[in-house]
């Protein structure tokens, strides 16, 4: 068994780990203050071929593969996790499934400049209604001639407000769940649809989070993403990739609260010595790490499944839930560890613990991953005793 | 590259030690638990050459990886977490020989461990009142004025095998004054004057192994015996259990995997009887939360053994994977209880079984504690 990155995975880390110590986090703060979408960061993003980080060349991405999107994931939402949440979407719940499921035609019109960054993406699963029970969803998409025509609100759309391109998820058949759901690829120049309440969030705030309003808007039928009837799978299936962006950004997140944390150790002083030096912040510190490596190897293990054409649904599940809990209790004994510096804007830790919180929710709750490892883990065993 | 599978040589080790595992060493797998030393189980792992995974096929072992020797002693500790620990430690004495020692100390000692002639290995560091603070330990080792013969004088405790071993290596000071670096190896041979066996300890589990406590009383060792030059028997017994900490990992991972897998049937079969707990949320967050982190503390043991392979520094990472597999373990061991039906919480039923066997795998061999410690001061270093 192997253990080493490959040239290029190295150089992509490097890459991204440079952008980031450089560009994004003397930003982050400003940009979690103000709350304004880093634009001149997805810039960079898109010259460093990091919004299309696992697609062909040939489609205008960067080519490599899916355990590289995972370390530049990694290092881009240690330096900001607002920008490292709209490389997420943009890369596995956009371009990913055009990549997968779209013909050569809507490649050639929406996955090349998505993956150069010339467009920016957003998806659209969630309603005010439905969540995790994504088949509970009320918008519809009724043929009508060559148009399909949209109705509903589609809710907690990360880059909502910026992005241009949309994998609209509807029921072409309300009389159909799952069976009767349909993706579609709506261009918002093409098609136009209104934005709805912009949300105020707890974290990453440089980010938009809004509402998508379809009224009567009309989407031509060759936009549809795969066959009538697939959306449900479509949306699944991309999930499952975009467990493996969240779990990284989370697993970001928690690396620089713990190199913050590290660092503080290290400076301030107690009873006559560093805290640093002290066993009940050192076994906090040797927690944090092991916790933080955990996480990485199961991203990786997905990540590294993904590419090999293995059903990697079960272990990108668990690096989500894990990376994601993980992050939260990492972010928690960070802040801990600056004591009262930890919970004012002076230092970073409270905006880590504030945007760890949501990766624990979107692209699958904590409890929706659980249910999926559990079923999968009963499947394996009941395979191995038959 | 990052494969996360093992190669060929590690599957066909791996496919050795299952064979015999599912196969022989299921039979006599409760018994062992009653207490039985599993002589007969270690003496047919040693058949196939699993009593010196690393060590060179010439010698009687199987040449293979770390990660082989992890996957390896998983798939005995599924079935039988005695003989596992019986196996790590024969294991880890052979792999010291095979790093320190001479050509006629690896064919005078090493060989017959890997053959079976030895029944084990024992490893002596432990001492009454030194565990964790090793450097600390009292027994000493006096060379004679001829240069010949040291003395060794001195109590070890908590000895795996120490009653059957072949050899013993036993750690002791040849310069009082020197802490750490007046430590120094020796290979025992077990028949010598002074030497004594003393109390059998009755543990909560891994109750197969024999767990004793060795007294020497000036016991005669020749100069060839020592193990490396003098001072060095701290790095000796460091090296072993950077290796050793991978091994119990992977132990403790499959004490948890059979916890896992009896849940699983023992829920399957109520569920026949229409209960359905497999389908309850609760149960099945469970289920989750136990896969979810064996599979992390899985990779973080292949990880530390396949940096080793590649020759590359892997205390942190050794140190990470004995931790949090061995913590993931108890954990999942006491799920299983949870979960468990009455009938499951019976001592001897594998859920009890496992229960029992997983707690000292937090202990031995570096406890968590010393893991933290190990830990912190390797990501200070770095900072």
């Amino acid at each position: 068994m192997e253990f080493a990155l490959t040239e290029i995975q190295q150089m992509v880390l490097e890459t991204a780990r440079s952008f980031a110590d450089n560009e994004l986090l003397p930003n982050a703060a400003a940009t979690d203050k103000t709350g304004t979408f880093p634009a001149a960061a997805v810039k960079t993003l898109a010259e460093l071929g990091f919004l299309g980080v696992a697609v062909d060349e040939k489609w205008g991405g960067a080519g490599f593969d899916n355990l590289s999107y995972a370390i530049a994931m990694e290092e881009i939402s240690r330096g900001c996790a607002s920008t490292g949440v709209i490389m997420s979407v943009n890369n596995s719940l956009v371009c990913d499934p055009i990549k997968k499921f779209g013909d050569d035609f809507q490649k050639k019109r929406w996955l090349t400049p998505l993956a150069q960054g010339r467009r920016l993406g957003c998806f659209a699963l969630s309603e005010p209604g439905s969540g995790s029970d994504a088949a509970g969803m009320r918008t519809t998409a009724i043929l009508d001639g060559d148009d399909y025509v949209i109705n509903g609100t589609k809710n907690w759309i990360t880059s909502g407000k910026e992005a241009d391109v949309c994998i609209l998820i509807a029921h072409s058949d309300p009389s159909e769940r799952h069976r009767g759901i349909s993706a579609f690829i709506v261009d918002r120049q093409e098609s136009p649809y209104g934005i709805g309440k912009v949300e105020d969030k707890l974290g990453i705030k440089g980010s938009s989070t809004t509402s998508l309003v379809f009224d009567n808007v009309r989407v031509p039928a060759v936009n549809r993403l795969g066959a009538e009837g697939m959306g449900f799978k479509v949306a699944m299936s991309t999930l499952d990739g975009g467990r493996i962006g969240i779990a990284a950004q989370a697993l970001g997140i928690a690396r620089i609260a713990f190199e913050e944390a590290l660092a503080y150790s290290r400076e301030r002083s107690a009873f006559g010595k560093i805290i640093g030096d002290f066993g009940a912040i050192r076994e906090m510190l040797a927690d944090m790490a092991t916790e933080i490596d955990a996480a990485r190897l199961l991203i990786w293990r997905a990540a590294v499944g993904k590419d090999r054409g293995e059903n990697f649904g079960k272990h990108s599940a668990m690096a989500k839930l894990y990376a994601s809990e993980m992050s939260a209790r990492v972010c928690h004994k960070a802040l801990q560890i600056h004591g009262g510096y930890g919970y004012v804007k002076e230092y970073n830790a409270e905006r880590h613990v504030r945007d760890a919180r949501i990766t624990e929710i979107y692209e699958g709750t904590s409890e929706i991953q659980r249910l999926v490892i559990a079923r999968a883990t009963q499947v394996a065993f009941d395979t191995s005793q038959s | 590259m990052m494969d996360f599978l093992p190669n060929a040589d590690e599957l066909r080790i791996q496919g050795l030690a299952r064979s015999y595992a599912r196969g022989p060493l299921a039979e006599r797998a409760a018994a062992h638990d009653a207490g039985a030393f599993p002589t007969a189980s270690v003496l047919g792992l040693a058949g196939f050459g699993l009593m010196g995974i690393k060590s060179p096929v010439a010698l009687g072992g199987l040449g293979g990886t770390n990660v082989a020797y992890v996957l390896a002693i998983r798939e005995v500790a599924q079935v039988c977490a005695s003989t596992a620990v019986t196996m790590a430690v024969t294991n880890m004495v052979g792999d010291m020989l095979l790093q320190f020692g001479t050509a006629a100390q690896q064919e005078r000692w090493l060989r017959p461990l890997l053959t079976g002639a030895f029944t084990a290995g024992a490893f002596a560091l432990t001492e009454p009142s030194a565990g964790s603070d090793a450097a600390s330990l009292g027994t000493k080792a006096v060379l004679s004025d001829d240069g010949n013969t040291y003395a060794l004088t001195g109590t070890k405790m908590w000895i795996t095998s120490g009653d059957v071993a072949g050899v013993i290596l036993v750690m002791a000071k040849t310069d009082a004054d020197a802490g750490a670096r007046g430590i120094s190896a020796f290979l025992v041979d077990p028949a010598s004057a002074g030497f004594s066996v003393g109390r059998h300890e009755q543990k909560m589990g891994l109750k197969g192994s024999s767990t004793v406590s060795l007294t020497f009383d000036g016991v005669k060792v020749p100069v060839e015996d020592r193990l490396g030059p003098e001072g060095i028997g701290f790095r000796i017994a460091m090296t072993a259990l950077d290796g050793g900490r991978c091994g119990i990992g992977a132990q403790a991972l499959g004490i948890a995997q059979a916890s896992l897998d009896a849940v699983l049937a023992s829920m399957a079969a109520r569920k026949r009887d229409d209960r359905a707990l497999g389908t309850d949320q609760a149960a099945a967050f469970r289920i989750a939360d136990m896969a979810t982190r064996m599979e992390a503390a899985w990779l973080m043991v292949l990880r530390a053994s396949a940096l080793k392979d590649a020759g590359q520094r892997m205390s942190r990472e050794a140190a990470m994977a004995k931790v949090f597999a061995t913590e993931a373990a108890g954990f999942v061991t006491k799920t299983a209880m949870g979960l468990a039906s009455a009938a499951d919480l019976r001592t001897d039923s594998p859920i009890g079984r496992a229960y029992r066997d997983a707690r000292v795998a937090r202990i031995y061999e570096g406890t968590s504690e010393v893991q933290r410690i190990v830990i912190a001061r390797e990501l200070v270093r770095a900072s």
